[in-house]
């Protein structure tokens, strides 16, 4: 009796220290608690990546050939970005990171979490979002979870409105393609 | 009879799902992902509890409560089961002691192992209390309470991941280890002290039985999965016995609200059967044998059918909370025999 009375305070014991643990990696901010980014955010890194080399980007009037990226994710995440694009042999476009989605200059917005927050009307500009209830109404490319892989579909309705084209090989690849 | 069914099932259910068997990935970092083309990356599994993190740790709290009997379908009450003296016909539908309260607890403690990003080792523990109120006839014994505790049978199962792309079909098998004590004991009306307690009341087999789940699932965001699961128990335990063997069919509708939250809704329909033998300690020695309904081993097993909501979730990528709630909506039971009440469970994992 006395030996099953310990077991279940070693198990109380357990199950408080995992609650504790809980707690104490809720309490510190992410860039803290997880200095690495998440397998799920380094799949949609290397797909941004190559989003970026494969999209036929509007010349800008300052022959300049840099992309500028936003994203509203934590540092952890751009900093394995960054260290992605160093990995790559090859790059057709030089990539320029901010912190800031309402950058007017931004090519390139990627959403990590649900936002209200309006951003500027641009026709060279593609926003990308991870698929959670509510997605930015002006979302070309949503990505998913499909069983276990991450799939990405594309907005055609937000395409049209874009002076930007997307490359066959990134439209065949997508798991729908939406009006 | 039962064992052919259940294998026919596994059968018709392998031939059913097939196996496809997809490319696995396990990249980390900047420079693995920097070579996956476009098409990879569709191939490429996001999770990271299982497949990345070796071990992980786990500890479930489960709570079932059994009130007033059922024959069949037909509710019974614990006065018309209680046989009330001389004054009565004694037969073998009622009983000189009733149980009319089961409350049942376990702390499962579990430790998984992944022994490659598709399959898992891993190692049950529970720790089983039992508590169950009685009235009877017996002079001094009009309402008494017996309980009883001590861990369950351990289990060891291997659990391997066919597939991981699309639509993944799991399959589990393993062994339930005789651990837990079939000689409990407690001061029952049967004579002054103590003497061996009821099945019920018992905390594991006393058989080495074998345990066994094929698993499909769909879709992704909000996904249907669907399962057959077994537990077989092989020869007699060294009381002459051997509990009855279960099959249980059920589906699950998970819908994520949002990155971290799901919603998990289930039926599940169960067949079990009565046991086999019986244990000579727990008769008495007159023209009817059984001093309660619980030590009738025919009035063990039937069929049920749960309904049940689970929420899921995930703080990080290793841990997560599970809250659950399952309620009987149809029992046919060889009774008499105590109708089963909803269940709670609470389990928090770690992976490590």
């Amino acid at each position: 009796m006395n030996w099953v009375h310990r077991c279940i305070t070693c198990l109380y014991f357990v199950i408080f220290s995992m609650a504790s643990m809980t707690l104490n990696a809720q309490a510190q901010p992410a860039q803290q608690s997880d200095p690495s980014p998440s397998k799920e955010m380094k799949i949609y890194a290397a797909y941004i990546s190559h989003f970026i080399q494969l999209i036929d980007w509007p010349r800008k009037t300052n022959h300049s050939n840099t992309i500028i990226f936003c994203t509203d994710a934590a540092t952890s995440f751009i900093d394995f970005f960054q260290q992605l694009q160093l990995s790559k042999n090859a790059h057709s476009h030089e990539i320029t990171i901010s912190n800031s989605i309402a950058y007017p200059d931004c090519n390139l917005v990627f959403l990590t979490r649900p936002t209200i927050q309006m951003l500027p009307p641009s026709r060279t500009r593609i926003i990308i979002s991870i698929n959670y209830q509510q997605v930015h109404p002006n979302t070309l490319i949503t990505f998913s979870k499909k069983a276990n892989t991450i799939q990405y579909e594309i907005n055609i309705t937000e395409l049209q409105k874009l002076d930007i084209s997307l490359p066959a090989e990134i439209l065949r690849l997508a798991g729908s393609i939406k009006r | 009879m039962e064992f052919k069914s259940l294998k026919k099932l596994i059968v018709a259910g392998t031939f059913l799902f097939g196996f496809v068997v997809s490319n696995a990935y396990s990249q980390s970092t900047p420079s693995e992902f920097a070579q996956l083309s476009l098409e990879d990356l569709l191939h490429v599994e996001f999770s990271e509890l299982y497949p990345q993190s070796k071990w992980a740790i786990s500890y479930q709290f489960k709570s079932v409560s059994y009130d007033d009997y059922l024959i069949g379908s037909r509710s019974l009450l614990n006065d018309e089961l209680l046989w009330s003296g001389v004054a009565e016909e004694r037969t073998s539908g009622n009983f000189p002691v009733v149980p009319t309260s089961i409350r049942q607890t376990a702390h499962v403690l579990s430790a998984k192992y992944a022994l490659s990003s598709r399959s898992n080792l891993s190692f049950t523990l529970p720790v089983l209390s039992q508590s169950t109120e009685h009235i009877s006839i017996i002079s001094g014994y009009d309402q008494f309470t017996l309980e009883s505790d001590g861990i369950g049978d351990v289990s060891l199962l291997v659990d391997y991941r066919v597939n991981e792309g699309d639509n993944p079909l799991r399959l589990s098998a393993g062994v339930l280890l005789p651990t837990g004590s079939i000689d409990k004991e407690g001061d029952t009306p049967r004579s002054p002290g103590k003497q061996p307690l009821p099945y019920t009341m018992q905390m594991g087999s006393g058989t080495l039985d074998i345990t066994a789940l094929i698993e499909k699932t769909w879709g992704s965001k909000t996904h249907i999965t669907t399962g057959l699961k077994g537990v077989i128990r092989t020869g007699k335990n060294k009381r002459d016995y051997r509990l009855g063997n279960t099959v249980s069919v059920y589906m699950h509708l998970n819908t994520s609200m949002n990155a971290s939250t799901t919603f998990s809704f289930s039926v599940e329909a169960e067949h079990s059967g009565p046991i086999r033998g019986s244990d000579s300690r727990l008769l008495v020695h007159s023209r009817f044998p059984y001093p309660a309904s619980i030590t009738n081993p025919n009035f063990y097993g039937g069929e049920k059918v749960r309904l049940g909501i689970d929420v899921v979730k995930t703080f990080s990528t290793s841990m997560q909370f599970n809250v659950g709630i399952t309620i009987p909506v149809y029992q046919h039971l060889n009774g008499p025999q105590p109708k089963e009440n909803s269940s709670f469970s609470l389990t928090l994992e770690k992976a490590f």
